[in-house]
């Protein structure tokens, strides 16, 4: 065999297309349309295992083994058996007495995040979150202070995403950045000698806020609020004092650093705690919540009845840990002044055997500069997951007040499994509906601006893309204007309002992107939507990415590897060095099946796919086909991208590896 | 030089040798022992393991309910074929601290644990910058080692 690797022209009975097997199905299920006169049981006598209620639709039922059938090389159980599922589905469109075949599709109402990681995070359905987003997905309005060590700001999950913070450690020797209280709330770190750092507030901080449904990473709870960094806890921990500070400074009080936000914080998070009481952070504390601030912490990992400071304090919103049956986790807290519980997770146990433990799923980052993923546990991991729901919450009720939110999240509350004292656990929609319905405090006096959706990507090839505006709120909303972060000619919007003038329920802006001269690499920017009451400035912010050309770094070195489908033995290499686009060709390669990878092997070990390479398999990292290769001539236009791997603790990012040859 | 470090940290804990209202364990390390039951492990902690390290040495591992806190080996002494060693488990004290579950581990060299095939954990809670002398330590893990 010679020639150019190719598209599926080839071997049609094996390939499916991407955006089938990606479309959420029920794995294992084939929808059928009946031939007229044909039935189930005259199919079935045929060795068809159909299922059926009458009428022309039944299902037919992947054997296990076939569903199973392409679990090796890294793939999940569930894109071997959506894959396996879109096989039959071809095979039996051509059966006799079979008018027409699919997978069978599932269909829901709510939106599921195309964060390449989301699947691991099943702390969010807990807490029904993806229908919440239906409502929002949040607002750069509001503002979630995170007192913790600090943040990471280089990760790209919070990314747009910061707003100015503080670093509140007073001792340097604690703060461990060579001074005491200045403006950086960059986390140094936390680690001594034999213990590495925790990263703690960078986790907190993704779970409030990480970047949602932009292809890449993990979802935050909200998509769009602004989070201020803190930083409270050092190499020691945390003192009162400076707890204190950081509360009065987020709350737009007078504090230590002689100076106050801009904009005082919606919300504070407090993953943090210690024994007893303690009288600063009681009072800082009130003084925060009597100037309009939701507060919420951590209630403790003593499994302990005692309560726990600062969520013991009365103006807290106390928050316990669930696992991942919605009962307490084993390390909780539970006295009797926990006021809401969350999923905190339970890292002894993978009950979902998605061979991850059951802890939550956030940014991480390490002593070596390394920004990835992990998973961790623990009260800490509980109360972001309220404060977030808070900050949607907000989002769809500007006008609640601090106690408004605490009523709507206490109140909109579910049970849980058995949870101490009748504990109740939050529930995002139910909290979003009620707050957008007028709960917590009064009806909704004020427009309220959504945009649908909060990103848009147009990938390597899309030119157009359609944004609504909608006011959720009451009064009228008129267009003022759109600006971008960064000048980005290549960008153009055409607001079509309905009802000019009027309302803008009906708006919608056509954007289109010109590639047009543009050298080759990632484009993007945010757009910052104004609209006006006639008094008062309403905005929302969208962010555009496109790319142009296909990834790759100039200079790195790149394999092109034929991998046995059965043996993931690598029997075929070419090299090339990575420009924007390259081509490549196999000569020679004999009949079989095989896997088509491409990397760099930056580290030299001969493995690709490692954390902090370029990798890429056909037609893409996420669903990785065979190609069968045969006599029967060449095989052109096999066109995949590369992408820089980031890495999910325990794991390889890219769930497998492939060895180049010597 | 690693050892003769924590032979002088060791010396300078107050094991049998002090005046003490606590009762002597006759198990403790440095004391005459010769005695013979062991007392069963007791540990009221988080989670708590050991395992041997591909290098022969020991890995002791607690899962802290919180950041910040530590496992510092104090002195191994052994005896035959057992090997005592002394840990202080650091909590935060009265710090404000993160509340995550943290693993804290701390490895004891091989070539501290001579040819011991028994290693007993001996552990004592210090808060961190308490004042005064550690609380005495507790046999709170026995592991084979090999």
């Amino acid at each position: 065999m010679s020639g150019t690797l190719s598209v599926p022209t080839v071997a049609p009975a094996r390939l499916v297309p991407e955006a089938e097997v990606r479309r959420p199905m029920f794995a294992g299920e084939v929808a059928v349309w009946l031939d007229p006169g044909q039935t189930a049981p005259d199919l079935r006598a045929r060795g068809l295992d159909l299922e059926t209620f009458g009428g022309p639709i039944a299902v037919y039922r992947v054997r296990e083994a076939a569903r199973r059938g392409r679990l090796e090389f890294g793939a999940t159980l569930e894109e071997s058996a959506e894959y396996a599922t879109c096989v039959a589905a071809e095979g039996l469109t051509g059966i006799r007495g079979i008018r027409h075949a699919q997978p069978n599709y599932r269909y829901q109402h709510c939106i599921e995040p195309n964060d390449r990681f989301y699947s691991n995070q099943w702390h969010y359905p807990q807490i029904n979150l993806p229908q919440a987003w239906d409502v929002t997905q949040g607002s750069a309005s509001v503002i979630v202070a995170v007192i913790d060590t600090g943040i990471v700001s280089a990760h790209p999950e919070f990314q747009g995403r910061l707003t100015a913070g503080f670093d509140m450690i007073s001792d340097p020797t604690n703060a461990g950045d060579g001074n005491g209280l200045d403006p950086n709330p960059e986390d140094v770190g936390d680690g001594t000698a034999a213990q590495p750092s925790s990263f703690h507030g960078t986790h907190v901080a993704g779970t409030i806020g990480a970047n949602g449904n932009d292809g890449a990473g993990i979802a935050g709870v909200d998509w769009n609020c602004k989070i201020m960094p803190l930083r409270a806890l050092g190499r020691r921990g945390g003192s009162s004092a400076d707890i204190g500070n950081a509360i009065l400074f987020a709350a737009g009080l007078p504090n230590a650093s002689g100076t106050v936000p801009a904009k005082k914080a919606d919300i504070i998070n407090m993953s943090l705690g210690g024994p007893g009481t303690d009288t600063i952070l009681t009072q800082a504390c009130d003084q925060a919540a009597a100037a309009d601030v939701l507060l919420v912490a951590a209630a403790g990992n003593d499994n302990s009845s005692q309560p726990n400071t600062p969520a013991a304090v009365p103006s807290v919103l106390s928050v316990g840990a669930v696992d991942l049956v919605k009962a307490r986790a084993p390390y909780s807290n539970f006295s009797s002044t926990v006021d809401i519980w969350a999923p905190g997770g339970d890292m002894t146990a993978d009950l979902n055997g998605d061979q991850f433990p059951d802890g939550v799923l956030s940014c991480m980052a390490d002593d070596q500069g390394q920004l990835f993923f992990s998973f961790e546990n623990g009260t800490s991991m509980a109360s972001p997951h309220v404060a977030g729901v808070a900050a949607l919450v907000k989002a769809a009720n500007p006008s609640l007040t601090a106690a408004g939110l605490r009523d709507i999240l206490t109140r909109t509350a579910t049970a849980g499994a058995n949870l101490p004292n009748g504990g109740r656990i939050v529930d995002a929609l139910a909290a979003v509906q009620d707050a957008a319905a007028g709960g917590g405090g009064g009806p909704v006096t004020q427009p309220v601006l959504v945009a649908t959706p909060t990103v848009l990507d147009f990938g390597e090839t899309g030119t157009q893309l359609t944004l609504r505006l909608e006011n959720r709120g009451t009064g009228f909303l008129t267009f003022v204007d759109a600006t971008e972060a960064t000048p980005s000619p290549w960008l153009d919007g055409t607001v079509i309002s309905a009802a000019p003038g009027g309302n803008i329920s009906d708006d919608r802006i056509d954007v289109v992107v010109d590639r047009s001269g543009l050298p080759a690499g990632v484009y993007s920017t945010r757009v910052t939507l104004e609209y006006s009451d006639g008094t008062n400035p309403f905005t929302t912010v969208v962010e555009v990415r496109m790319q142009v050309g296909t990834s790759g770094v100039l200079g790195d070195e790149i394999f092109v590897l034929l991998v046995d489908a059965n043996s993931f033995e690598t029997l075929y290499q070419v090299q090339t060095n990575a420009l924007a686009s390259f081509a490549y060709a196999f000569d020679g390669v004999d009949p079989g099946t095989y896997i088509l990878v491409a990397g760099s092997d930056r580290d030299n070990d001969d493995l690709l796919g490692d954390p902090g390479e370029l990798f890429g398999a056909w037609p893409n990292l996420d669903t990785r086909l065979s190609i069968q290769v045969t006599d029967a001539g060449a095989l052109t236009g096999l066109d995949f991208a590369l992408r820089e791997l980031v890495v999910i603790q325990s794991s390889n990012p890219a769930g497998f590896v492939a060895r180049r040859l010597r | 030089m690693r050892r003769a470090v924590l032979g002088a940290l060791l010396a300078g804990l107050c094991w049998s040798g002090c005046s003490s209202a606590e009762p002597q364990d006759p198990e403790a390390p440095g004391s005459n022992r010769g005695t013979i039951a062991a007392p069963d492990p007791v540990w009221g902690g988080p989670p708590i393991a050991a395992h041997n390290t591909l290098e022969g040495g020991m890995e002791l591992t607690v899962v802290a309910p919180t950041a910040n806190h530590g496992l510092e080996l104090v002195g191994v002494e052994v005896v035959g074929g057992t090997a005592d060693v002394t840990v202080h488990y650091v909590t935060p004290g009265a710090m404000f601290v993160a509340q995550v579950l943290s693993p804290v581990r701390m490895e004891v060299p091989a070539n501290l644990l001579g040819e011991a095939t028994r290693v007993r954990f001996w552990i004592a809670t210090v808060p961190r910058d308490a004042a005064g002398e550690a609380p005495p330590a507790k046999l709170s893990l026995i592991q084979t080692r090999g």
